[in-house]
């Protein structure tokens, strides 16, 4: 077992080495290369899952390597195969095995093919390595493994002449510096939990929580805090995965297959793993800000990334946004899961875990689902304007882009059957239901009204870009006559998924029986009610926002000047963007003395070492003189 | 401690002040690199002065002196080579010339 562990992180990673030795063999070759390492792995995670299942596994962490070996201190590498890792590993995997396939036709005319496949498997590699890690450093590793070929896949056409490369490069570098803030916070928390416990290993933090005294957990709830929103790009660290269109320097800059696998499916996904995690090692519930924090700021978040989508023209930006809104998702849920845990009820805390996962899951499938069939239009139609793509959504001439859209749009409003309704409904029933019985009521009233809101505020968005895709204009574009067969291959699978994935989302107690003790039911009473008038409003908001769309199409819209500073404000992503370059400024001009007195003079240098250490022999020695 | 220790380690005080102050004043290279030997020299006083110290015990210090006397050799070397080639290429031993490690 512990050999396939290894396969399962080290062959992505000697894939993503034997790609140049492919690429000098023969010009192109290095795809299949990458396909077959990623297929490998995927094989693999599924016969771990199935052996993890049938209960074959007896322990749960494995020894790979002993790594550091002091007198007072070890530490060594070791890798889990509990519930909540390998459902995120056969996330990460299926979803890059199909990705991967995509992205054989997709990126077929690309010039720097080797370096795309050298990134997309070496992000293969960390994101199994981070969530199968057993403990913090391995998931570290596996943390700055992610960001790092995020970074690489962002700038991947960085190389494009002029002012188009710049941008392309500004946006890898802005992904990975907002991701790197959180950093330092998962970092602090990592040397804080070594302090006062000793060690980083899972099984052994999870022995003595009672180590951890009250202002350690304090420090550690806020690192782990600034790591989860750094990553999953919340507030205020929206800017790195969307940003306005007059700054369009975001991580949608990249091809939109990365889109697709990093900034949907898997890469910030990794804050909501890590949140999952901390709620199954530390207790972090007995720090009652920090579940405050959590959920106001993704419900924050939830809201002005829904309002910005709805402002939005570009696709890729739409679905940027939405993203964002549905990790705020997750993060409620978790924040529900840690209120019951706060209150004592391990009912509802269950319930909240199950449906952050539950949601995990469906949006992993219908947002790389929508990515993939937008980077199929893009490709086919070469826009990524929605103004210029109106009407090329057909039965007759595009239904395949057809089916990806409205699967996927309506899986995002949370519609049944598709599995997004079956995820959304979890946690907004399970919102309501602690509503009911009186848990912590400013805290489960405010998720309750923002998930609901954000529901509605979805199916505007959604609806507003399949009724510009959808209904037709004089002036149709056409698009190239190819044939994309794998593509297309690949968008009807996923739509499969996404029809049948309430079933997962259903049974998905059955996987994480280790954790979790409820099962999936169908909301009663009250909750029937409520969940009758939350698909009712939906519908309603569906229909007036078509019949607004046709009407302002054919009238003059004059909007007042509140209804457009609102507009503007809301077009300008919140002006949160502008507010990180105006600190960025600032920052600089602070630090522009100590830029200056670099000067690069080797008398000045050699008179401030000298007044650096005779300050500091002064310090150490003036005491005892 | 030793009377003549004292002294004598006040004297590796007062030569290591010297290069120090040669280091940062002067401009040309070569005056730079006499100032550094100058440092060098100061640490073996301190050496010697040790050994004086232990010289009824045994004779170490006088080995750790010679070894670094090899060693501030093999520094004046090093600073006298990229003088020389600083020479060929710029014409100027000025070290507040032609500075490209500016900040």
């Amino acid at each position: 077992m512990t050999i396939l562990l290894l396969f399962l992180i080290g062959i992505p990673m000697l894939g993503s080495l034997l790609v140049w030795l492919a690429d000098t063999i023969r010009e192109g070759s290095s795809k299949y290369i990458g396909v077959g390492s990623i297929l490998t792995v995927t094989i693999l995670a599924m016969i771990i899952n199935i052996q993890s299942v049938t209960g074959r596994i007896d322990t749960t962490s494995f020894e790979i390597i002993h790594w550091i070996l002091g007198r007072s201190a070890t530490l060594g590498f070791y890798l889990s195969t509990d519930s909540l890792g390998l459902f995120m590993a056969l996330i990460a995997t299926v979803l890059g095995l199909l990705i991967a396939l995509f992205s054989f036709e997709y990126m077929d005319d690309d010039e720097h093919l080797s370096r795309y496949w050298f990134y997309l498997q070496l992000f293969i590699s960390g994101m199994v390595l981070l969530v199968l890690a057993a403990d913090l450093i391995a998931m570290y590793i596996g943390w700055e493994m992610v960001g790092l070929c995020s970074f690489g896949l962002i700038s991947h056409w960085h190389t494009r002449p002029g002012v188009e490369g710049e941008k392309v490069a500004k946006a890898g570098i802005k992904a990975f510096v907002f991701t790197r803030i959180g950093d330092i916070g998962f970092l602090v928390a990592i040397v804080m939990i070594y302090s006062a416990i000793g060690s980083v290993k899972f099984d052994i933090i999870m022995e003595s929580t009672a180590l951890l005294s009250s202002s350690y957990v304090k420090i550690i709830a806020w690192g782990i805090l600034l790591a989860a929103f750094g990553k999953s790009a919340q507030f205020p660290f929206i800017p790195w995965l969307s940003s306005p269109e007059s700054i369009d320097i975001d991580a949608m800059q990249g091809p939109t297959t990365v889109s697709a696998l990093i900034h949907a499916a898997t890469m910030v996904k990794a804050g909501v793993y890590l949140i999952s995690r901390s709620y199954l090692l530390f207790e972090l519930w007995t720090y009652p800000t920090f579940t405050w924090t959590l959920i106001i700021v993704a419900g924050i978040t939830a809201l002005i990334t829904a309002i910005s989508a709805i402002t939005s023209d570009d696709i890729k930006r739409i679905l940027a946004y939405s993203t964002i809104s549905q990790l705020a998702y997750m993060f409620l849920a978790m924040g529900l899961a840690y209120t019951g845990k706060a209150s004592g009820d391990s009912h509802y805390a269950d319930l909240g875990f199950y449906a952050a996962q539950g949601h995990l899951l469906s949006h992993a499938l219908f947002k790389s689902l929508l990515f993939l069939t937008a980077g199929y239009v893009i490709h086919k139609y070469g826009s990524r304007k929605i103004t210029d793509l109106r009407g090329i959504l057909s039965i007759k001439d595009e239904p395949v882009g057809l089916i990806g859209f409205v699967i996927g749009g309506l899986a995002l409003i949370g519609l049944p059957p598709l599995n997004g309704f079956f995820s959304k409904e979890l946690i907004i029933s399970t919102a309501f239901e602690m509503l009911l019985d009186g848990l912590q009521p400013p805290l489960t009233l405010f998720v309750y009204l923002v998930s609901f809101t954000t529901a509605l505020l979805t199916a505007i968005y959604v609806t507003r870009l399949l009724f510009y895709l959808y209904f037709p204009v004089e002036e149709t574009v056409d698009g190239h006559d190819h044939d994309y067969p794998i593509m297309t291959a690949v968008i009807l699978l996923l739509s499969g998924l996404t029809l049948i994935g309430g079933i997962l989302v259903v049974g998905l107690p059955l996987h994480f029986g280790d954790i979790i003790s409820v099962n999936y039911h169908f909301p009663q009473g009250m909750g029937l009610l409520n969940l009758f008038i939350i698909l009712l409003l939906i519908g309603i908001t569906m229909y007036l926002t078509v019949r607004y769309l046709r009407q302002i199409e054919h009238t003059d819209r004059s909007r007042g000047k509140i209804q457009q500073s609102l507009i503007m404000t809301a077009e300008q992503g919140f002006y949160i963007d502008h507010g990180w370059s105006y600190g960025w400024k600032w920052v600089k001009q602070l630090i522009s003395f100590v830029s200056k007195s670099h000067s690069g003079n080797l008398n000045h240098m050699v008179m401030m070492a000298t007044l650096v250490a005779g300050t500091v022999l002064v310090i150490l020695i003036g005491g005892s003189l | 401690m030793d009377q003549n220790f004292t002294i004598w380690l006040i004297g590796a005080f007062l030569v290591f002040i010297v290069g120090i102050y040669g280091l940062i004043t002067k401009k040309d290279g070569i005056k730079q690199l006499i100032s550094i030997e100058l440092l060098v020299t100061s640490t073996n006083m301190v050496f010697i002065g040790t050994g004086y110290l232990f010289s009824d015990r045994n004779t170490l210090m006088q080995s750790f002196t010679l070894l670094s006397l090899s060693v501030g050799g093999a520094i004046v070397g090093l600073g006298l080579a990229i003088l020389t080639i600083r020479f060929q290429r710029l014409r100027s031993v000025d070290v507040t010339e032609h500075i490209l490690l500016r900040g």
